[in-house]
């Protein structure tokens, strides 16, 4: 069975209908990329699968480790191990980002049944988790977020799914607001986690992030459907032919 | 004020204990100029009473708008002489401390001193941290150079009331170019021992050029019990010296606590407030900072976590009379239950003062539908070449940042209590003493968390 099965999935913000009937299945062990124009409604996915109150599914499946994921509160998502990498990530004034992951995770860890982390074990498998996103141990102990670079902020994303060790990431555009340098390093603390027990949705416009974190499975957005699959050569072909081939084919089509 | 309120006043069988209490006092032993400043003191008070809103005019009145000391007033609270502590132990109040042995600690019970109690090093030369009684009977020329001379009582009733019972309190005088190694803690515990007390605490501190002090100011009460704390300090800075202030109230829920604290400062001088309010059925804070000199730098910070049907009230002055220079202000509430907060900061500046930076802020994070808080800035600007700002806040907390807790797989109720306490502690982490900030942190942690255990 397949980690995560959308089927036919619609919904939107309010009464405005974005997503027009998604289906995509994922696998453990498998990386899919979903590109597309903007308002194509690839974040709007992001915040439906991981439960963002304004975005409300209206009909359609989402199936996760056999579970109806639609009928599962935001939290329980997380702790069943969906995360959510934020295009904009929130600044939390006040509480440190090692204290913020700690409370994380051990909510986690209750949720699992298990014990929690005392101090010293957390702050072990935080030191591990810092070397993957090339992440400065101040960043760490400084609220979350807050005064942090563009950069800085998206790879403190990257650093907390190190954290969590997710089943189910979506990385809603992780690469926007980076530079080259940033870009690898955040690349790389991805490809750190790709895993046979887990999978990742990559949302991204641009193919650059792809050379870096190579998909196994691309899909191209379109008007609140995904109107054309493929593999990574398909993101090479939308770098070099833009996305107007997609709207004529889709508008032929429809 | 007119003959007939001073007739009133001065007859008002609600103040009956205040004026026994007082007529005792005058039959113990002290200087004249003190004798006389009671004296002066007491017939304001005579003419003022207690600031009651419905007894007042404008524009007094207008200070008074949402806090009513009418239940302060009905209480026949007396005054305790001299206190055997013998109810009170070292442990009862180390969980309200917070250095080592080398903190000096002057421990009052009820408003009066207990030697046994206090812990008193032997300060460095050029620092003098004496009991008031030690003052008076020691060198009280700096007593009568600054005491009331700060925080005036002839319109101030709770300062009246104070003033007419200067007994006990501390100064701390640091000469110029002395630093105190570490902070002066002055420790306020009440206890029940049947009727409801009263005390008068009085603090000055002087800080003369370029020295610097902290000083500790701790109310708070081993039983649940009803008292009243009516509080008056003076902060005086002579030119580049340093003040940094806490005012800690941990008192009972059946409490009342009232404070003045009165900063004058000089030239390139800093003074720091922080003002931390977790106890009493009533507080009203005044906070007045008088800039008096040029490129001096105030910091008035404070928080308030109230919750029940607790009422915590924060006037806040900040005079510029004198160009150049820069005040910071910050106050944040926390209000569950029926709690109701009241901020209102004022901030002077006066022709003179050009180039001046004012910054002032008051946040409130309200966790219940029936806590309320009335938030009011007071800007009054005399000068034209100035930066003022301020703004205030009154809300709920933020849904994207609840979601971004719960994205990482926090419940909403663990989400939420961690944002709130990242509202109080955001502000813990600037203080400059460890101690507090680290034992603060702590205690915020575990009341947003609803622990009751004792940190």
């Amino acid at each position: 069975m397949a980690l995560l099965e959308i089927k036919n999935l619609h919904g939107g913000i309010r009464d405005l209908e974005i997503l027009k009937g998604i289906d995509l299945s994922i696998n453990e062990g498998e990386v899919h990329a979903i590109m597309g124009p903007n308002g194509s409604g690839k974040s709007t996915l992001s915040k439906v699968l991981s439960g963002h109150e304004e975005y409300a599914p209206t009909s359609g499946e989402v199936i996760y480790k056999g579970q109806d994921l639609l009928d599962m509160t935001p939290e329980d998502r997380a702790k069943e191990g969906v995360f959510l990498a934020f295009q904009y990530p929130v600044e939390i004034p006040g509480v440190s980002n090692a204290y913020f992951l700690r409370t994380a995770i051990n909510e986690r860890r209750v949720y699992d049944g298990k014990e929690e982390m005392s101090a010293g074990d957390f702050l072990r498998h935080m030191r591990a988790k810092m070397k993957l996103v090339d992440m400065d141990e101040a960043l760490a102990n400084r609220p979350v977020n807050e005064d942090f670079s563009g950069g800085e902020k998206k790879r403190n994303e990257i650093f907390h799914m190190a954290v969590l060790e997710p089943t189910l990431s979506i990385l809603d555009e992780t690469d926007s607001g980076l530079d080259i340098d940033a870009l690898k390093v955040v690349s790389y603390g991805i490809n750190q986690q790709r895993s046979e027990k887990n999978a990742m949705i990559v949302i991204t416009h641009y193919q650059r992030l792809l050379d870096y974190v190579v998909p196994d499975f691309v899909h191209v957005m379109f008007e609140g459907r995904i109107v054309k699959s493929g593999t990574k050569e398909l993101a090479l072909e939308l770098e070099e032919r833009g996305y107007d081939w997609i709207r004529e084919e889709t508008t032929a089509a429809g | 004020m007119t003959q007939v309120s001073e007739h009133i006043a001065n007859s008002d069988e609600r103040y009956v204990t205040y004026r026994t209490d007082y007529e005792e006092l005058k039959k113990a032993q002290a200087p004249l100029w003190l004798h006389q400043l009671r004296k002066r003191a007491m017939t304001s008070f005579g003419n003022l009473g207690l600031p009651i809103t419905r007894e007042m005019d404008f524009p007094e009145r207008e200070d008074w708008m949402f806090t009513n000391l009418a239940p302060i007033a009905k209480i026949p609270f007396t005054r305790e002489y001299e206190s055997s502590a013998t109810d009170v132990s070292s442990e009862d109040i180390a969980p309200y401390t917070y250095g080592d042995d080398s903190w000096t600690e002057l421990v009052f019970v009820n408003g009066c001193y207990s030697e046994s109690l206090s812990r008193r090093p032997v300060q460095g030369p050029g620092i003098r941290v004496e009991t008031l009684a030690e003052a008076v009977n020691g060198d009280s020329e700096l007593l009568q150079t600054h005491l009331a001379h700060h925080a005036e009582f002839e319109s101030t009733g709770l300062s009246a009331l104070n003033t007419a019972f200067l007994d006990q309190g501390v100064l701390v005088h640091v000469q110029a170019g002395k630093l105190t190694e570490h902070p002066i803690h002055i420790i306020h515990v009440s206890v029940d021992r049947g009727t409801p007390t009263v005390s008068h605490p009085r603090i000055l501190v002087v800080a003369d050029q370029d020295s610097a002090v902290t000083v500790v100011e701790s109310y708070f009460s081993l039983t649940d019990h009803q008292y009243y704390n009516n509080c008056v300090t003076e902060l005086v800075t002579g030119r580049a010296a340093t003040i940094d202030h806490y005012r800690i109230n941990r008192e009972s829920l059946a409490s009342y606590h009232t404070s003045m604290t009165k900063a004058e400062q000089h030239d390139d001088s800093n003074i720091s407030t922080f003002n931390m309010c977790m106890g009493g059925a009533l507080t009203r804070n005044d906070t007045h900072a008088h800039l008096n000199g040029e490129h001096i730098v105030t910091r008035m910070n404070g928080i308030y976590i109230v919750n029940g049907s607790q009422h915590v009230d924060n006037h806040t002055v900040m005079d510029h009379a004198k160009p150049n220079c820069n005040s910071y202000e910050v106050y944040k509430g926390i209000l569950d239950g029926n709690a109701h907060g009241v901020f209102n900061g004022k901030v002077f500046v006066r022709q003179d003062a050009q180039e001046t930076d004012a910054k002032q802020l008051n946040k409130n994070l309200l966790l219940s539908p029936n806590a309320s808080v009335d938030t009011k800035p007071q800007l009054e600007i005399f000068a034209d070449q100035v930066k003022c700002t301020h703004g205030a806040t009154v809300g709920q907390l933020d849904e994207d940042q609840i979601f971004y807790g719960i994205t990482r797989g926090m419940s909403r109720a663990v989400a939420c209590q961690l944002l709130t306490y990242g509202f109080a502690a955001d502000l813990v982490r600037r203080l400059k003493v460890e101690a507090i900030r680290e034992r603060l942190d702590t205690l915020f942690e575990n009341t947003i968390k609803g622990r009751t255990d004792e940190v």
